[in-house]
């Protein structure tokens, strides 16, 4: 099959340069192992682990992907991806002048650019909004650390109290020792007779509490629940992150998804690119698992990381299975440290490119083949905080290149 | 990555991303999900088969669990294989029913207009729910009166003109309910210079034999098809083309996974409608000349849950966008509930339309004027469940052609 652009991985990254080479009149193709890593985020995205996080950008070593696009780019691609997530419906707070703060599922908080409206933020870290809270969550469920959310609040000098509450539907679940999680909670929350029901449960639970602090768990498939719950309670609901398998997550990419498919993208679903064709320097082809052969006149390798199969870790190397790209930082046999707390000599590395990301392989740039997101090389997304921001920007990057070179 | 068992199931990291996409652990709490169901549960049963549980019957093997893995573990395949393996349920009169549709679709075809009549009757179908356990709520497939086999016997000498030939696998939708699709599809190979031939033999995919606990009828008839498919692919070097994306499905894939038939010879020969013709409109040598005074129709694509997991939705999504007076919408995909048999049972009726609800409110959201899809349970489901008529994309393209 012939496309204009096909994107390898079906990812936060893949979504936004996939969405942006669409918008320009493109047809586009992602090919997606499986559902993303969107899965295991809670959606608050981070820019770089920095107060001022534009400003510390500008002193990153040249290898830093942000460093390549420099931070004036980085700002601009930066405000474009908050336009592109509101086009697909996703409402978010922040900037990248100033981070603000996420409350995590274990009672912490983040640094963060971006969050998803309606969750509980916090301008410094160390102080909120208000008093008083009620943290009001599902008998039994398996996802959220409400002791330490309780804990990290009482050291803020906040009043708090914590509630568990039975609606029939959810208490049913717990006959299965594993399945009372996130999404079988948010299923039964998107339910009319539910939402009325927690409503009532939240009037009656926290009348003398500023804030009421839900599980993120609204909202799976229709928008508004968060809101509806506030209004008809007449509270100010705001909601924590849970652990996994994330529901923003899960909006996020059927938003960006759909955002996608409405631009006339398509996504090879459950394919993986196992082989391809070079005429000239130039990458004419890929081959998925399913056999299927995709031509296009650019490639953008947006496989992400390790956890996605886009970086493969054997045990003479690390490397990029699909085009066997370079492979950089060498860090010899230490992928790891002995601190799991350090940050991990494997997390650094990623493909080599060019300054306008084009992979590398044996040295030369591919000229028709890009790189962005958590493929790329020279940055810890997790040390860093700027796993998110990296993936945005360098998409956006690369679907600039593509748009207009070609 | 190296592969250790047969359905990877070690390679499951407990992510529980199957679970998110599992159509009936999202409507029925007592089922178990996936991972559970799945790669978890199997941990126990290679200890001890006492570990098997019932509740794998819930399973309606849309295999969404294996598309949205990212860890390529075959969670519908670990959990069919149990079923398969410890099972101990003995199918009933309900099941043979069901299951046996050659048996029963070439006895029907043959006093059509009677069962078509009768099965329609509301107190019928309340006998038939009090008799056999299939709810009275469902609204049968209507039967042809004549086979698609049968039309193509008159069909054989202007098949025969056709330099370059495809063999049909019709599968018993077409054969016994849906005729006209058969005939849709010759007429599309025709525009592209193809002429249509039957297999010397085919029997029903099987598809239903299996969920249904008739394992070793399934694996006969399969032998029985896959001789054919290899007298077709390996002697006369013909491209083996279905319509139907479960018959492809289950003669790719269920044959090698599920009744363990070694199929590898014959699998790349073995091709879905909507991807074949258009590959052949890509090639460059082939075009579809469409009628420029057709009217303006808006269609709604479904995905089918067999199709998806093949990875060929795009095919059919292409294709659709190519005729000139088709104004596209792809639905969110999701499972109709239906699952071939499944949602006929009684005990199903429920989840199975719960299932739907979803994709049935998107449906009549999108004012569409057609739903398209591959499959023809799907079909069943959506217009017994919504206002639309659902029509194959193979119908829609021989509608419009010129």
């Amino acid at each position: 099959m012939r496309y204009d652009t096909v994107i390898i991985g079906g990812g936060l990254s893949a979504l936004m340069c996939g969405i942006e080479v669409a918008r320009a009149g493109k047809r586009v193709a992602l090919v997606a192992t499986g559902n993303s890593s969107l899965h295991f985020s809670s959606c608050s995205f981070g820019l770089y682990n920095a107060p001022e996080p534009l400003k510390a950008i500008e002193t990153l070593p040249t290898v830093h992907p942000y460093a390549r696009m420099g931070a004036e780019q980085v700002a601009a691609y930066a405000s474009r991806a908050t336009e592109i997530l509101n086009i697909a419906g996703i409402a978010t707070v922040g900037s990248a002048e100033k981070n603000h703060y996420i409350a995590t599922p274990v009672g912490g908080w983040r640094e963060c650019w971006l969050s998803i409206e309606g969750m509980l933020t916090s301008q410094t870290g160390k102080d909120v909004d208000f008093k008083s809270a009620t943290i009001l969550y599902p008998e039994g469920f398996l996802d959220f650390y409400t002791q330490f959310i309780l804990d990290g609040l009482t050291e803020m000098g906040i009043t708090v109290k914590a509630q568990a509450f039975a609606l029939p539907e959810i208490v049913v679940r717990r006959n299965n020792p594993t399945e009372m999680r996130t999404v079988t909670v948010a299923r039964a929350l998107d339910k009319e007779e539910n939402i009325r029901a927690l409503a009532t449960i939240i009037s009656r639970e926290s009348s003398e509490s500023d804030v009421v602090l839900l599980p993120a768990v609204l909202g799976l498939n229709s928008t508004d629940v968060q809101s509806r719950l506030a209004h008809m309670a007449n509270r100010d609901v705001r909601a924590i992150p849970t652990l996994i398998p994330s529901v923003e997550g899960v909006k996020v990419e059927r938003a960006l998804n759909r955002a996608l498919e409405s631009m006339g993208g398509v996504i090879f679903m459950a394919h993986t690119a196992v082989d391809y064709t070079m005429e000239q320097g130039e990458i004419k082809s890929i081959t998925t698992s399913k056999g299927v052969t995709l031509t296009a006149d650019n490639f953008v390798l947006a496989s992400g990381s390790f956890i996605g199969g886009g970086l493969v870790a054997q045990r003479d190397c690390l490397c990029e299975p699909v085009f066997g790209a370079d492979v950089v930082p060498n860090v010899g046999n230490q992928y790891t440290t002995r601190n799991i707390f350090e940050p991990q000599p494997f997390m650094g590395v990623g493909v080599a490119t060019d300054n306008n990301f084009r992979v590398l392989v044996g040295g030369k740039a591919v000229e028709n083949l890009y790189a962005c997101g958590a493929v790329l090389s020279g940055y810890n997304p997790v040390k860093e905080g700027c796993g998110a921001g990296v993936a945005m920007t360098t998409a956006l990057k690369v679907a600039d290149e593509i748009i207009n070179n070609r | 990555m190296k592969q250790y068992s047969e359905n990877n199931f070690e390679q499951c990291t407990k992510c529980t991303v199957c679970t998110v996409y599992c159509p009936v652990a999202a409507v029925n709490p007592l089922y178990p999900g996936p991972k559970h169901s799945g790669p978890d549960g199997e941990r126990l049963r290679m200890k001890n088969p006492a570990f098997y549980d019932q509740s794998l019957a819930m399973c309606l093997n849309c295999k969404r669990c294996e598309v949205a893995c990212p860890s390529d573990v075959r969670i519908g395949d670990i959990i069919q294989s149990a079923r398969i393996k410890y099972s101990n349920k003995k199918p009933g009169l309900r099941e043979f029913t069901l299951a046996n549709t050659d048996l029963v679709g070439s006895m029907a075809t043959l006093v059509a207009p009677v069962v078509n009549a009768t099965l329609g009757l509301k107190p019928v179908r309340h006998i038939v729910e009090g008799v056999m356990n299939i709810d009275h709520r469902r609204i049968f497939p209507k039967y042809a009166f004549g086979t698609f086999e049968g039309w193509m016997r008159g069909q054989r000498k202007a098949q025969a003109q056709y330099s370059k030939q495809v063999a049909y696998f019709h599968g018993c939708y077409v054969n016994y309910n849906n005729p006209p699709l058969g005939q849709a599809f010759v007429k599309v190979m025709n525009a592209l210079g193809y002429g249509v031939q039957l297999l010397d033999k085919e029997k029903c995919c099987g598809v239903a034999l299996i969920s249904n606990g008739f394992v070793e009828k399934a694996k006969k008839q399969a032998k029985i098809n896959l001789n054919s498919i290899r007298k077709a692919a390996l002697e006369k070097s013909l491209p083996v083309v279905a319509t139907s994306s479960t018959c492809t499905f289950t003669l790719r894939d269920e044959y090698d996974h599920l009744l363990g038939l070694d199929n590898h010879d014959v699998r790349e020969s073995i091709d879905l409608a909507t991807k074949f013709i258009y590959n052949l409109l890509c090639d460059g040598n082939h075009t579809l000349k469409f009628n420029p005074d057709a009217p303006r129709i808006r269609v709604a694509y479904h995905s089918p849950c067999h199709l998806e997991r093949m990875g060929w939705t795009p095919y059919s999504i292409e294709l659709l966008k190519l005729i000139p007076n088709v104004e596209f919408v792809k639905l969110d995909s999701q499972c109709c509930g239906i699952a071939g048999t499944y949602g006929f049972k009684k005990e199903n009726y429920e989840t199975s339309q719960a299932i739907g609800a979803p994709l049935f409110a998107a449906i009549e959201a999108s004012e569409c004027d057609y739903v398209a899809t591959d499959c023809e349970t799907c079909k069943w489901q959506i217009e017994m469940s919504t206002t639309k008529k659902v029509l194959h994309p193979i119908e829609l393209l021989a509608m419009f052609l010129s």
